[in-house]
């Protein structure tokens, strides 16, 4: 009889512990610890204030920069700018820095959408179009030969001149490319201002996503675009229009390429356009200037 | 009124220059943006079953819509949407497309059509371009053709879709000629073949019992010219596809190769050996008069006109190595244009006049490349054990060349096959042919 009550209240016992902690894990598995994600809260502002280009701790695992050793005295902390509270900041815009660029992301879900295509058609792929990285040469290269000494003088001005048009910036990190491309409108870093994106900045990031350059077109760097936009309220685009009416009759390329530009601001994509509602007076109308010879 | 009016205009004038100067401050300081990076991708496109009122019409139009969809595929320059994603149907659009629709599933353009057949057997086909964001219809073309031709009709409305959208000629509609290769290395068959340039309709020109080699498309479509082997001396021909007629191109003292024909059609550009040195010549085909343009000891061979006939590309050793070199279309002006390390060959104008293509031999290794037409910008597109014989898409916009992989380590045996790669070299597709191929030339747009 005791033995029972014993029994029983060991079970009882038994029972609430396991609702309580739940079921013993008899092959333990190691602990997942998330590798920590750097996330820079950027604040919106009226200029822009990236931080100079960092080299890449994936890249150099040694810490031998003469940039390390600096933390342990104090005052450079003053430089490493405090991020702002991101509740008083609505659209405050997180920049990856660990994750990869997204564009190349993108290709895979094509790649595989393609696919299906081939069962009825002769002609296959060898290898899967790869749109290439936005921020490398739209155009790619076989590489192997770029390395070579050049012989004479003219051609070295002529390797020069092909690795300035050709050779993708692959050296450069995400960062690197990010902080030129932020810098290139705007002053240089000034470490006692909050790190901040312009507004300006935050559109052209916006825009660059809907737009689908011409790739390929005969002079396509020499395609310069400009959209006349009128804008409601809440940043969606009333009425765009493009300018220079009379090359859109005349020149088909310049057709192409400006329709191009006006899909990318009618693209659902890119609205409503993240601007600062409090200052629609400036963007009510707006002229959005394309020009891709960055991209070749 | 006068003494009103004439009190007043200080003041209205006043008002009226400050809303002035507000009206000019503001349009001064009006925003400007510059977007100086964007992304490249295939532009989503979606091109619905052609609506057919029979049967076989509808069938029709299912195979149409199928064409143009991998069409513009293979261009690398669309996405076609999958069908499975549209929510509006096909019959349902026939009034109007609901545009918010497509923009749900996020089509950039649409393409809707119907396909007939009239009383007469014949099939009408017709179509509708739509810029789904700004819902305008961006070309609508109508055509009437027999029943076979509904593949080339399809290649044309893919032709017209392409050209409004890039503002570029299209290369659909048109056809490839190359050699096809059977039997043992030692006793190669080779044969003239023609095939759509999606690998479609495929047939033999010659039976295989005499070598032909390096066929050219003429620029009036009809003809090729080739080479091949008369009373064992190489010699330039001319074929006529549609009569299957071929001709010997004039009766020359040594044996001509590497023929091609200039852009108007009306001449022939070719090498002729004499006396162990080849040299550049040119054959009016109405006058059959000859004209000799290079005179040097070294070897001058594949000549290639630019689009505009004033020019010449071709390669020469007379520098020590085979290079690339340009002279007016007189023989005049010869000028050295490329000077990396390695042997240039096969040079190709483009049709578009901007750049030049080419085979690079370099390190024991092949390349299609393409520079400007001055030398600078070279950009290296495929490299293989063998990769040769680029031709240009007639829009200058995607080359096609062969390549062969050696399934030794010697270079012997393996697969000879034909490839096409567009100019930002990022997509190369293979054209499948029945058996090995090699040597493709590319027809220009059937008109």
């Amino acid at each position: 009889m005791r033995n029972a009550l014993a029994k029983s209240i060991l079970f009882h016992v038994l029972v609430v512990a396991i609702s309580y902690f739940g079921l013993p894990v008899i092959t333990r598995t190691p602990m997942m610890t998330d590798a920590p994600i750097m996330v820079d809260i950027v604040k919106v502002d009226e200029l822009t204030n990236a931080p100079p280009p960092s080299p890449k701790p994936e890249k150099k695992p040694e810490p031998k920069e003469p940039e390390k050793p600096k933390p342990p005295p104090k005052p450079v902390k003053a430089s490493t700018p405090p991020p702002p509270p991101p509740a008083k900041d609505p659209e405050a815009v997180a920049l990856p820095s660990e994750t990869k660029p997204k564009p190349k992301e993108q290709p895979k879900p094509e790649a595989k959408e393609e696919k299906p295509k081939q069962q009825f058609s002769h002609v296959k792929p060898r290898r899967k179009p790869q749109p290439p990285d936005a921020f490398t040469s739209v155009l790619k290269t076989v590489e192997k030969l770029k390395t070579q000494p050049p012989v004479k003088e003219k051609e070295k001005e002529k390797e020069k001149e092909k690795a300035k048009d050709i050779k993708p910036p692959k050296q450069e990190s995400f960062e690197q490319q990010m902080a030129m491309a932020l810098s290139s409108k705007t002053a240089q870093h000034n470490p006692m201002r909050p790190l901040a994106i312009s507004e300006i900045d935050l559109v052209r990031q916006q825009i660059r996503e809907c737009w689908n350059l011409p790739a390929g077109a005969k002079d396509a760097q020499d395609l310069n675009i400009e959209i006349h936009v009128v804008m409601n309220p809440d940043a969606t685009v009333r009425e765009a229009r493009i300018q220079n009416q009379s090359r859109l009759q005349s020149d088909p390329f310049f057709r192409a390429a400006a329709e191009s530009a006006l899909r990318a601001v009618l693209n659902p994509k890119c609205n409503p356009l993240k601007l600062p509602p409090e200052k629609y007076q400036q963007w009510q109308t707006m002229t959005l200037n394309f020009d891709p010879r960055e991209m070749f | 009124m006068a003494s009103f009016t004439n009190r007043r205009p200080t003041v209205a004038g006043l008002v009226a220059g400050l809303v002035f100067l507000a009206i000019a401050g503001t349009a001064r300081a009006e925003l400007r943006i510059d977007i100086t990076q964007g992304t490249v991708e295939p532009l989503p496109i979606a091109i619905t079953q052609f609506v057919g009122n029979t049967q076989s019409a509808t069938g029709f139009g299912r195979d149409i819509a199928r064409v143009i969809s991998t069409d513009l595929e293979r261009s690398g320059l669309f996405r076609p949407i999958d069908p499975k994603a549209f929510i509006q149907s096909e019959a349902a659009m026939q009034t109007l497309p609901r545009f918010g629709d497509w923009r749900v599933i996020n089509a950039q353009a649409l393409v809707q059509g119907r396909a007939q057949l009239t009383d007469g057997g014949q099939l009408r086909v017709e179509f509708r371009l739509w810029d789904v964001f700004a819902e305008q219809q961006m070309i609508g073309l109508a055509y009437v053709t027999v029943q076979d031709n509904w593949r080339q009709v399809a290649h044309i409305i893919a032709d017209a879709v392409y050209k409004r959208i890039t503002g570029e000629d299209g290369y659909f509609n048109t056809r490839i000629v190359y050699i096809s290769e059977s039997g043992p290395q030692n006793r190669r068959v080779k044969r003239l073949a023609i095939m759509d340039q999606d690998g479609e309709n495929h047939k033999f020109l010659t039976q295989g019992d005499t070598l032909v080699l390096t066929p050219r498309f003429s620029p009036t479509l009809q003809e090729i010219t080739y080479l091949s082997y008369y009373r064992n001396l190489p010699r330039v021909y001319i074929f006529n596809i549609d009569t299957g007629r071929q001709e010997i191109l004039g009766d020359f003292p040594g044996m001509t190769f590497a023929p091609r024909f200039s852009p108007d059609g009306q001449r022939v550009i070719m090498s002729m050996a004499r006396d162990g040195n080849s040299e550049i010549y040119t054959m009016d085909l109405r006058t059959r008069v000859v004209k000799q343009l290079t005179f040097h000891s070294a070897i001058d061979t594949s000549p290639s006109y630019s689009p505009d006939s004033r020019q010449v590309v071709f390669n020469s050793d007379r520098g020590g190595t085979q290079q690339l070199y340009t002279m007016d279309a007189n023989g005049q002006n010869v000028r050295r244009i490329s000077y990396s390390q390695g042997r240039y060959a096969t040079p190709v104008w483009s049709p578009r006049g901007d750049l030049i293509a080419f085979t690079k031999i370099h390190g024991g290794r092949f390349y299609i490349g393409v520079m400007r037409t001055d030398g600078s910008g070279e950009r290296l597109l495929a490299e293989d054990f063998l990769v040769e014989s680029p031709t240009w898409a007639p829009n200058g916009r995607v080359l096609m060349f062969f390549r062969q992989s050696p399934s030794t380590p010697d270079g012997r045996g393996g697969r000879s096959r034909l490839y096409t790669i567009d100019l930002t070299g990022h997509n190369e597709r293979e054209i499948v042919t029945p058996i090995d191929a090699s040597d493709p030339a590319w027809s220009p747009l059937i008109r």
